[in-house]
């Protein structure tokens, strides 16, 4: 069932505010409206007539926060609450056409990371409304702010209900959710998901709203939703100031712009219904096409492919052996720092492959995904040979990513293809296929038609397929590099598709690779080449990305590029300042905080010192003064980190020399560090992680909000003697409790260190902690006694 | 709704935060704070809601009339007697700044900890900003200091409560986690007693304060007002 078949072809209008009527009535502030549901039907059905005596085609069960958080101390069920409410509504529509939405609003907690909430547990809240209102006609997602959580109850109604979805989120006047989402990226994931109609709700009155439907016209072609409040709130009286003509008057300029779908919020009552439908009896509606960009994006920022744009191709394990350490340590912070490096670099776009035997790929990704779009807006371009995993982190993924990749075999296109479609990704089509990589250009070019074909008969639109002719090795095939250029310009000029290359492969084998693949970089985007894969921290392939893009004009007047080789000069100068002097020595780059002296230092002194004997007679004695001047009061906290983070430094090129030289380890013993279940605040954990990485010491971080069994199990994993869990709220102590009675369950042969600022020595000892540190320096007292 | 802007946060405040007290930041450090504000103001957006209600003394606590909430515990029912009315307030920085801070947090510790300091009295300053407004909205009221829910035995277990009073996830965009803690993380919830006689809770002091013997101020011999 769609709208079209529900409503036919012409405007539609939804019903106005609920909870101002149910405040007239009696509701208090701070009561549950969904209760009265069960306690006051009479109320419901008596406010829903209203709205279909006024004209609404559709009306919103009283449903919005009817979700098991909000209602856990109702003494309902969901069921009961969901049943009751659509109940009522059914009385009030009866002997009319009018259509019963189930109202769903945002649950009530943030999602993570912000907030505690997983998407996981955020589809399953939606999945039992849902199925608790299967007697409604259409479900209608209002009032949502975070993508993420909107793309949960989306997928939960998709999987669950046959119904046609609404969704609306809440726009500032910056054009921004709450939580910093755009309108191009509302539009751009929910338009991909296959919903079926999107729009504005609540916060504003129509006038305030219009820049935000403009910019909602521009990047959908499915009905669009207006459902503002009338007018502004008076701060004292909390009287709207928009009355209901004048509220009509607004809503036709909207409707002569292409909006399809208009209804009321906060402080609209069936009045400005009535005024709606008599707007609306005098026009009649149109439905205008229009040419969507192609796009990807994340919650709050959109890349449009109308020009090159560097995927950053660095976060890959393939060839590097740090990078499977950080994958099999479980150190996230490796990979968001690969993602950051990037970002600063130039890239638009990161890719991000996590795929190694020995681990789980798809719980890998899934983490991999939600942290790196916990750190940055940068979209991404999801990576794996593995459909599942594919699918896993196109579910967890906030926007509208790319897919790499599916390929001309026809098991791939019958896998990869369905999931871009149902996720609304962009997808990296490679031009090989059952045969292998053809070597003709024309016959890459019709693998290339055979994909954009089959995706466009599966209703993916063709801006959403990009194609990549695949870079053969010079080396090997050296006639192969024209043969893959002219593809790309085929591609770019006869199909008319946007181009990806991964372009590092094509100096394989040779000396002097970096000039081999700039020089090969110019020649592809000369070609047409959108999407170079690229590694950006290599200066000269973003240089010629920008120089590309100054000399031929799309990048007016200079401006990036400048900007981009200031900064660098900007920092070379620094970096020419930070030369260590010739009689430094580490200990006084530790002791001043000289984080690029020290590491340079540490450089050469490895030249004719064992790694060991600088760790443990220069860098720890160091680190030691520090923390004894931190202890006496004569050092502050950012001084000790200024330290600590010279001593990282110094660490960084240590490890990296042992890695290169030898088999061995500077690990001094493994501790498991945790922020407890339910606690988010973790700052104190992370310096406590800097200062023991410091002392040589291999910590495994498992972040903040951790399950009391996670920390079990990487106990358990790691082998670790040691365990540190920090809490910060009374709230969560409980938390910490737990954790340690589960570790004593399970009789692990650990010690347990606890702190944050809110615990004492004895309650430490009360909930059966071996330790008790008071701050980062005593942690690492504590593992010096446990662990040498 | 008046808008409110933050131009500049207070460097002194900052490096109390960060656990300097006779001395200030090297010169170093103070780059670090000076480079941070920049980008933490640009990062911040502002926002709050407050509403006022008249109050009602009674055993358990303080009902907050015409709603469901009642501030429990024998805390709140000193802060606010005498007086008539209350003001419920909430303030939030947004959750760009956790995202910046989360950012940070990777690869730089002391960023991290300079950004921490800087929200920190940021949204401090941006409640004194809300009582000034409120200030100028009733000037015929003497109001208290502003006691935060969890101070002294006003349980952080209202903070829902409290929030959907003042409807803050709708309003602007502030709920509270299942372990009571308000997301986005740099939020303030508080209530401020309002009345037409001058009274005694009008500053905040280290005597009526429930933090008094965990203080990480008084423990480096300073208070933080």
């Amino acid at each position: 069932m769609n709208i079209n078949e529900l409503f036919g072809d012409g405007f539609i209008i939804l019903d106005g505010g609920m909870g101002t009527m149910l405040q007239a009535k009696g509701l208090e502030m701070g009561g549950v409206p969904e209760v009265l549901n069960i306690t006051k039907p009479d109320w419901l059905i008596d406010v829903h007539r209203s709205y279909v005596e006024a004209g609404s085609n559709v009306i919103y069960t009283n449903t919005f926060g009817a979700n098991r958080y909000k209602m856990k101390n109702t003494g309902y069920s969901i069921e009961e609450l969901v049943g009751s409410a659509v109940k009522n509504a059914k009385i009030a529509v009866k002997g009319t056409d009018t259509k019963i939405a189930l109202d769903i609003g945002p649950i009530g907690q943030l999602l993570e990371p912000t907030g505690t909430l997983s998407f996981e547990e955020a589809y399953d809240i939606y999945k039992e409304i849902i199925e608790a209102g299967k007697d409604a006609d259409l479900i209608v997602f209002e009032t949502m702010t975070d993508l993420l959580e909107i793309k949960a109850g989306v997928l939960a109604a998709k999987e669950n209900s046959s119904f046609p979805i609404l969704c609306t989120m809440t726009f500032e006047q910056n054009m921004r959710t709450f939580t910093g989402c755009g309108v191009s990226n509302m539009a751009l994931t929910l338009d991909g998901l296959s919903v079926d109609a999107i729009g504005v709700n609540c916060s504003l009155g129509p006038a305030e709203l219009m820049p935000v439907v403009k910019e909602i016209l521009k990047w959908t072609n499915l009905p669009v939703i207006v459902k503002p409040n009338a007018g502004l709130p008076d701060p004292v009286t909390g009287e709207y100031n928009v009355y209901p003509e004048e509220f009509a008057d607004l809503m036709a300029d909207m409707a002569d712009i292409g909006v399809r779908i208009f209804g009321g919020c906060c402080g609209t009552t069936p009045e400005y219904i009535k005024a709606l439908k008599n707007m609306l009896n005098n026009k009649k509606f149109e439905h205008k096409n229009i040419v969507i960009p192609s796009a990807t994006c994340s919650a709050s920022e959109t890349v449009i492919i109308n020009q090159p744009r560097i995927i950053g191709e660095r976060i890959n394990p393939t060839g590097k052996k740090k990078f499977k350490e950080a994958l099999i340590n479980h150190d996230m912070d490796y990979i968001l720092n690969q993602a950051i490096e990037q970002i600063h670099a130039g890239a638009d776009i990161l890719d991000v492959n996590v795929g190694l035997p020995d681990i789980d790929e798809k719980q890998m990704m899934i983490e991999a995904v939600k942290a790196i779009q916990g750190i940055t807006d940068t979209p991404l371009q999801l990576d794996s040979t593995i459909p599942e995993v594919l699918e896993a982190a196109m579910r967890v993924y906030c926007g509208k990513p790319i897919i790499n990749s599916v390929n001309g075999e026809e098991k791939s296109l019958k896998t990869i293809l369905p999931l871009v479609k149902k996720y609304g990704a962009c997808v990296v089509g490679l031009t090989l296929d059952e045969n292998g990589i053809p070597p003709k250009a024309e016959d890459r070019v019709a693998i290339a038609r055979k994909i954009l074909d089959r995706a466009v008969s599966m209703g993916i639109p063709k801006e959403n397929v990009f194609i990549d002719c695949l870079t053969l090795t010079a080396s090997a095939e050296q006639a192969g590099v024209l043969e893959t250029l002219n593809a790309v310009k085929t591609v770019k000029e006869e199909l008319g598709l946007h181009t990806v290359l991964g372009v590092s492969n094509i100096s394989f084998g040779l000396p002097n690779r970096e000039r081999v693949n700039h020089t090969f970089l110019a020649l592809a985007l000369e070609n047409g080449l959108d999407l170079p894969i690229m590694n950006p921290n290599s200066a000269s392939m973003s240089g010629t990305v920008r120089a590309f893009k100054l000399l031929k004009s799309i990048d007016k007047n200079s401006v990036e590029y400048i900007k981009a080789y200031n900064e660098e000069k900007n920092g070379k100068v620094q970096k020419a300042d930070n030369a260590p002097t010739d009689n430094m020595t580490l200990e006084y780059a530790i002791e001043n905080g000289l984080k690029n002296q020290g590491a340079q230092i540490t450089e050469k002194m490895l030249a004719d010192m064992e790694a060991m004997t600088i760790v443990n007679e220069h860098l720890i004695p160091a680190l030691d003064k520090a923390g004894s001047g931190f202890e006496a009061g004569t050092l502050f906290l950012p001084q000790l980190i200024l330290s600590a983070e010279v001593a990282q430094a110094a660490f960084a090129v240590i490890k990296d020399y042992i890695s290169k030289h030898s088999e061995g380890t500077v690990s001094k013993g493994t501790i498991v560090i945790a922020t407890v279940k339910g606690d988010i605040h973790d700052i104190g954990k992370n310096i406590v992680k800097v200062l023991l990485e410091n002392y040589g010491y291999n910590v495994i971080d498992l972040g903040k909000d951790v399950d009391y069994q996670a920390v079990v199990d990487a106990v358990k994993k790691y082998d670790a003697k040691l365990v540190g869990l920090s809490a910060l709220m009374t709230t969560t102590l409980v938390s910490m409790e737990n954790t340690i009675k589960l570790i004593h369950e399970n009789n692990l042969d650990c010690k347990i260190m606890v702190g944050g600022a809110v615990l004492t020595p004895s309650y430490a000892k009360q909930i059966k902690a071996d330790y008790y540190a008071k701050d980062a320096k005593e942690s690492v007292d504590i593992a010096k006694e446990v662990l040498g | 709704m008046k808008e409110i802007t933050v131009n500049n946060i207070d460097k002194y405040e900052v490096a109390r935060y960060l656990g300097y007290k006779d001395t200030l930041p090297d010169v170093e450090m103070t780059k670090i704070i000076l480079e941070c504000e920049q980008t933490m103001l640009k990062t911040i957006k502002p926002k709050y809601i407050y509403r006022i209600f008249d109050i009602e003394q009674i055993d358990e606590g303080v009902k907050i009339v015409g709603t469901q909430l009642v501030l429990t515990g024998e805390a709140i029912k000193k802060h606010l007697k005498g007086c008539t009315k209350a003001a419920l307030m909430c303030t939030t920085l947004s959750s760009d700044v956790d995202m910046l801070i989360r950012s940070v947090e990777v690869n730089n510790m002391i960023k991290t900890l300079v950004y921490d300091a800087l929200a920190n009295v940021t949204i401090e300053q941006v409640c004194d900003e809300v009582e000034k407004i409120i200030e100028e909205d009733l000037p015929e009221y003497y109001h208290t200091w502003r006691f935060g829910i969890g101070y002294g035995d006003l349980p952080l277990s209202l903070q829902d409560k409290f929030l959907s009073v003042l409807n803050a996830q709708k309003t602007i965009g502030v709920c509270s986690t299942e372990s009571c803690i308000l997301t986005p993380k740099k939020s303030v919830t508080c209530i401020l007693g309002l009345s037409k006689e001058k009274m005694e809770n009008i500053k905040k002091s280290c005597d009526n304060c429930n933090m008094k013997e965990k203080c990480q101020f008084r423990k480096n011999g300073t208070t933080c007002n």
